[in-house]
């Protein structure tokens, strides 16, 4: 199988010693010990990927990273994963998808060439947007996931408009495309390359039709897609892609449009396609930094040891997901913060969903909070009429 | 069968709207060809995901046809089909899928000729609508034999 050969090949999987390290850090092998990234790569290398494709393992790895942070011989075990499931997707075995497979069916239909989508809805005449712009901001999946994840109390689209409420403040007026695909992250994840490169051929096809020269997103996955996948699959965009904390911490060397003091502790959870993957550790830190009165604090678990938000491209939420979620929100709260602020809206999601669920089982009482939307609190009134409605110091909850 | 009959999968509760429909078949009345009939416990458990993947495999119209309005026989339905419905169109209509396409009929029962009737009437404003332009991707996709699923 030449796809196993070409997994084996990129992810110098053939370098693992054996040393097991990888294993041993593995945050879903400390709740399920049937699954070993050691002993993924042996049988992969002793040529039982049939066993290994049937025994349904390959859809267990969260494809965080951290084995990697460990590993001696810099073997990239989440690549080796991702590409291995590309063969078990040709063998039929396209793994378990949460919320039944919804999201998975939005991605493949925004796959279509026939699509003329109405995805701009959510923009009001508070947020100011040009076609013409030098800066694009690639909105992402959240005005499809807003519907879905409203009963958990997340609200993806708030910040979403409040990154614009902020670019806005800086003065930057960015683009929004209105047939713009979902990056592509969850299909190229879950092994299905095909629609992978038809939703980053349509994107790219979108963003050269820009006038920008930097493309700006609030979430890191499609940071880490448009960044480093799409030039690795169907080449260069011709923009410069950052991530919102990214191009706000150039933007905020001057006078800080921060004014409104946020009296609290805040904590900051590393998304891992954003931390471990991209190397943006600093950035988000500094842009906290920049917010009167928040005092910032790290967990344990940061920056590049930092854990997963339990679950990757919408697969495998389960016992060991919940867990390990619920694991972060009690390192979250012994640090003592009164937030814990992340820069990824799925990591958000998953952790309210987490917080909502099990608030009453010892996990202390935090607010998960986006980046952008606590940034956009932080906003003075006076220089931004656009947050009005938030009266709170925080823009906690809904809405 | 020919490619202008609309394509419409229909999510039918096992209790009043399924009687309705055996009605129709003992009462000989016809309904529409291009509907594919799926018989559930109850129309309540269709989620977001089983709408979404039939709209992705090239159905023209998704249909739920439910009990009539009070006459759930595990009581709760009614809430949790409006939910549904609700979150599906708002991501039906983000997607640019028109929200004609998506149909929730309350059907009473033993009713044939109503049922008929129902699915008549969706099918006719499908025609309206027209074809669905997603099954191009999939058709397209299975043929070159890119997507196992």
């Amino acid at each position: 199988m030449t796809v196993v050969d070409d997994a084996i090949k990129k992810s110098k999987a053939y370098y693992c010693l054996g040393c097991g390290k990888c294993t041993a850090i593995c945050p879903i092998n400390a709740r399920n010990p049937g699954f070993s990234p050691r002993l993924v790569v042996e049988q992969v290398l002793h040529g039982e990927v049939d066993n290994l494709i049937n025994s349904g393992q390959l859809w267990s790895c969260l494809t965080c990273g951290l084995c990697g942070e460990r590993c001696h011989s810099d073997v990239d075990f989440p690549l080796f994963v991702r590409m291995l499931r590309v063969a078990a997707r040709r063998e039929g075995q396209i793994g378990n998808c949460s919320h039944g497979g919804a999201i998975q069916s939005i991605s493949r239909i925004m796959a279509s060439p026939n699509l003329k989508q109405d995805r701009l809805r959510w923009l009001d005449a508070n947020l100011r947007t040009r076609v013409d712009s030098d800066v694009l901001f690639f909105v992402g999946c959240s005005p499809l996931l807003d519907p879905m994840f409203r009963d958990v109390g997340a609200r993806p689209l708030d910040a979403t408009r409040n990154s614009i409420r902020i670019l806005n403040q800086l003065g930057v007026e960015p683009a929004v495309l209105g047939n713009e695909r979902c990056c592509g992250h969850d299909s190229l994840w879950m092994g299905d390359l095909a629609n992978f490169l038809k939703l980053a051929e349509h994107n790219l096809d979108e963003i050269r039709m820009t006038r920008a020269s930097t493309l700006v997103t609030a979430c890191p996955e499609c940071y880490h897609t448009l960044k480093v996948e799409y030039p690795r699959h169907i080449g260069d965009l011709g923009v410069s892609v950052m991530h919102l904390a990214q191009f706000l911490s150039t933007r905020l060397s001057g006078a800080s449009p921060f004014a409104s003091n946020i009296n609290a502790i805040a904590t900051f959870h590393d998304p891992c396609r954003l931390g471990r993957f991209s190397d943006v550790f600093d950035e988000p830190r500094q842009v906290l930094s920049r917010i009167p009165g928040l005092q910032l604090v790290e967990m344990a678990h940061s920056r590049r040891r930092a854990t997963c938000c339990g679950t990757h491209a919408w697969a495998n939420c389960g016992a060991a997901a919940k867990d390990i979620q619920v694991e972060r929100l009690r390192e979250a709260g012994t640090t003592g913060a009164d937030v814990l602020v992340t820069a990824c809206p799925k990591c958000e999601i998953h952790l309210k969903c987490a917080s909502r669920d099990y608030s009453r089982d010892g996990v202390r009482n935090l607010e998960v909070i986006d980046l952008s939307s606590l940034l956009a609190g932080a906003l003075t009134t006076a220089m931004s009429p656009n947050v009005s409605k938030d009266k709170s110091p925080l823009p906690l909850g809904e809405g | 069968m020919s490619d202008l009959e609309p394509k419409v999968v229909a999510y039918i509760c096992n209790w009043g709207a399924y009687s309705a429909l055996d009605a129709a078949g003992v009462g000989q009345v016809a309904y529409p060809i291009g509907v594919r009939l799926l018989r559930l416990p109850c129309v309540g458990n269709v989620n977001v995901a089983s709408i979404l993947e039939a709209f992705q495999m090239g159905a023209d119209g998704v249909m739920l046809l439910s009990c009539a309005k009070g006459r759930c026989h595990y009581l709760s339905s009614e809430d949790k089909s409006a939910s549904t419905l609700a979150e599906a169109r708002e991501i039906i209509e983000t997607l640019g899928i028109d929200a004609r396409r998506l149909r929730q009929v309350q059907v009473q029962d033993a009713d044939g000729e109503a049922l008929s009737r129902a699915i008549r009437d969706f099918v006719e404003s499908l025609r309206i609508v027209g074809p669905s332009l997603l099954a191009l991707n999939e058709k397209a996709n299975v043929a070159q034999g890119l997507v196992v699923d």
